[in-house]
């Protein structure tokens, strides 16, 4: 088992689902025992090109390898075992989460700002910007880091393409119809900061996730389909 | 059989590993070495088995895995856990139990 095989290993393995870390240990340890044992036999007198055929006989095939680990559900990574709950429950949490978050910020931003009002009869544009990119990122970046993020873990753990395309998709709804304002004050008013969540929302919003990381990731994966079919083939 | 002593008969690289490694921790070509040793040739736990058993133990809150670097070479060296001494215990009874169920039953006597 060279270097070549043993790459050619590590990519069934993650194309089968098993998570990356065991993937990378068993690469590691297999490069490992092949020397220890080329060591030992060189050591018992055998040549080089004579220890190597009794390494490659101990080892075994690649196929036998790969047999035997995804015979093991358990070896699987936890987004192949549980994609509804990576793409259907953890988006959402985690988009309901940084919501949450921008939002804080924002309240504290407005608590920041309420002296310097007081004594100045108006908010720093710095405030008001700092304000208005969070409000920004609620709207837009929230959204496309979840996708983006639901992408990743696709891409990495080389995912079938309809969980994680039904989690963008979804994110993108989520994100299109959050919305969020922010008013400071002025002489004579109160500033607000109203934040909610209204279906369908904007269009364009939902328009942004899917061309910025749904197309983009659907197209990677058609293609990694295609040229995998065209090496079975060849 | 029963459905223990099924998963008992797949299970046998399993209690190899946890009875060796109960005795100290060991790397993934030690405990090859060790397993043709122990059963004096008689069983060989391939390495297309091995690595994958070891992780599946590992997976299972059996074993612990610590990385260390010995002569240059990073080897990844395994120890039993608690959980994973209970499983040999048990694995190691079952094993006593369907033995001496065979033995018996090769006697040349006759029951009844």
């Amino acid at each position: 088992m060279d270097n070549v095989k043993l790459a050619r290993l590590a990519e069934r393995l993650l194309r089968a689902g098993v998570a990356p870390r065991y993937v990378r240990r068993s690469v590691e340890e297999l490069r490992a025992h092949r020397a220890d044992l080329m060591a030992q036999l060189s050591a018992d007198g055998l040549d080089t090109s004579e220890a190597g055929r009794v390494v490659d006989d101990r080892l075994g095939s690649i196929d036998a390898f790969y047999a035997a680990t995804i015979a093991r559900p358990e070896l699987l990574a936890w987004p192949r075992r549980r994609p509804g709950l990576v793409f259907g429950l953890l988006p959402v949490l985690a988009f309901i989460a940084l919501v949450i978050g921008c939002v804080a910020l924002t309240v504290g931003l407005a608590h920041l700002a309420e002296p310097i009002y007081k004594t100045r009869g108006v908010v720093p544009l710095t405030l008001r910007g700092i304000g208005e990119l969070l409000r920004l990122t609620v709207l837009w970046g929230v959204p496309l880091a979840v996708a983006a993020f639901c992408a990743i873990i696709a891409v990495r753990w080389r995912l079938r393409p309809w969980w994680p395309a039904f989690g963008m998709l979804f994110v993108a709804v989520l994100g299109a119809g959050t919305t969020m304002q922010l008013t400071w004050a002025t002489s004579g008013g109160h500033g607000s900061l109203q934040a909610g969540y209204g279906f369908p929302g904007e269009f364009i919003r939902m328009l942004a996730v899917i061309t910025v990381v749904l197309l983009p990731y659907v197209a990677w994966s058609y293609r990694r389909t295609r040229t995998r079919d065209q090496r079975a083939d060849e | 059989m029963t459905r223990n002593g099924a998963s008992l008969m797949s299970g046998v690289p399993e209690l190899l590993l946890l009875r060796l490694l109960s005795r100290g921790e060991m790397y993934g070509y030690e405990l090859a070495r060790s397993i043709r040793v122990m059963s004096q040739e008689t069983i060989e736990v391939g390495e297309s088995v091995l690595y994958p058993a070891l992780h599946s133990l590992e997976q299972r809150k059996l074993l612990r895995s610590v990385r260390r670097s010995v002569e240059g070479r990073t080897r990844v060296y395994y120890r039993i856990t608690p959980a994973g001494q209970r499983r040999l215990t048990a694995l190691t009874e079952d094993w006593r139990r369907i033995s001496t169920a065979v033995d018996s039953a090769l006697q040349e006597r006759s029951y009844g």
